[in-house]
């Protein structure tokens, strides 16, 4: 993936509609007259001072951090402009929310965010997704909990990059007792208007029978596997 | 992240986003962009 650059000052230019002599667009190509509409993962990450936050990507541009409104850059030559099409440059996102939702199964990204993004600049089409030059993050669709609930919280994450801390999507239950900001919280101090949209609360599940041992439930399992393997031996030896 | 088979290329302008300058349009109590004239000054 490119390298993403934000208005942030020192991470890179501010996006800009033209480029100098006006876009640089592939020849040829297919002029929509509306951007795309895409999903995607992003990481979460709050500045050193807490006061602003932002999104980090998650593969080559794990390293660069990026605000709602971003344009991306190569991270190997900076005399093309993302997307190239014999370069990974650009960024990145899938045609269908399944598909986004299906990557952030992947161990590695199950502490990202899931987004909704409009792609727009120069583009490449794929069959699942696109290529892109410019981005704004529309809509935070939430991230998941360790423990597998939807998150309600963003706590640190335990790694980060130069002045910003990654965090990590925590439920109610798993953030008591640690700092965390709200998910309104992470979107009110970005560098532009998103809108959340979380996924509900799963309904609240029994709890286990409390007299119900673990070592029970374990030994039961035990005399049912030793009585199948008596049947299995009684059937052998007819 | 694996997009599939190439399908096309183009450029899109982001005619959803709502720039600086369009807030501007409509807010009456905006800054002129062009100051108040003020009196020539005749040299010498």
């Amino acid at each position: 993936m490119g390298t993403p650059l934000s208005r942030f000052s020192g991470w890179g230019r501010a996006p800009r509609a033209t480029q100098p002599g006006g876009p640089r667009r592939p020849p040829g190509g297919e002029r929509p007259d509306r951007p795309f509409t895409g999903y995607k993962l992003a990481r979460a990450v709050l500045s050193a001072d807490g006061a602003k936050t932002a999104f980090a990507g998650l593969t080559l541009g794990a390293e660069r951090v990026y605000g709602v409104t971003a344009e991306a850059s190569c991270v190997w030559s900076a005399r093309h402009a993302p997307p190239r099409r014999w370069c990974g440059c650009g960024f990145y996102c899938l045609h269908e929310l399944a598909d986004a939702q299906a990557l952030g199964c992947v161990t590695e990204n199950r502490s990202a965010l899931l987004v909704e993004v409009t792609a727009s600049g120069r583009y490449i089409r794929y069959e699942r997704g696109l290529r892109y030059s410019r981005q704004r993050v529309r809509v935070i669709r939430g991230g998941t909990c360790g423990c597998g609930n939807p998150g309600t919280g963003l706590a640190d994450g335990g790694s980060g990059l130069v002045g910003w801390r990654h965090l990590t999507p925590v439920c109610d239950r798993c953030g008591a007792g640690r700092q965390a900001l709200t998910m309104s919280g992470f979107a009110a101090r970005l560098d532009g208007p998103v809108v959340l949209t979380l996924p509900a609360a799963p309904a609240a599940t029994p709890a286990p029978d409390a007299g119900e041992s673990p070592f029970a439930v374990l030994a039961a399992e035990i005399a049912l596997l030793h009585a199948r393997l008596d049947d299995l031996q009684s059937r052998l030896d007819h | 992240m694996r997009l599939g088979k190439e399908q096309a290329a183009g450029y899109v302008e982001d005619t959803e986003a709502v720039s600086e300058t369009d807030e501007l349009i409509d807010n009456p109590e905006r800054t002129p962009a062009t100051p108040e004239p003020e009196p020539a000054v005749t040299a010498g």
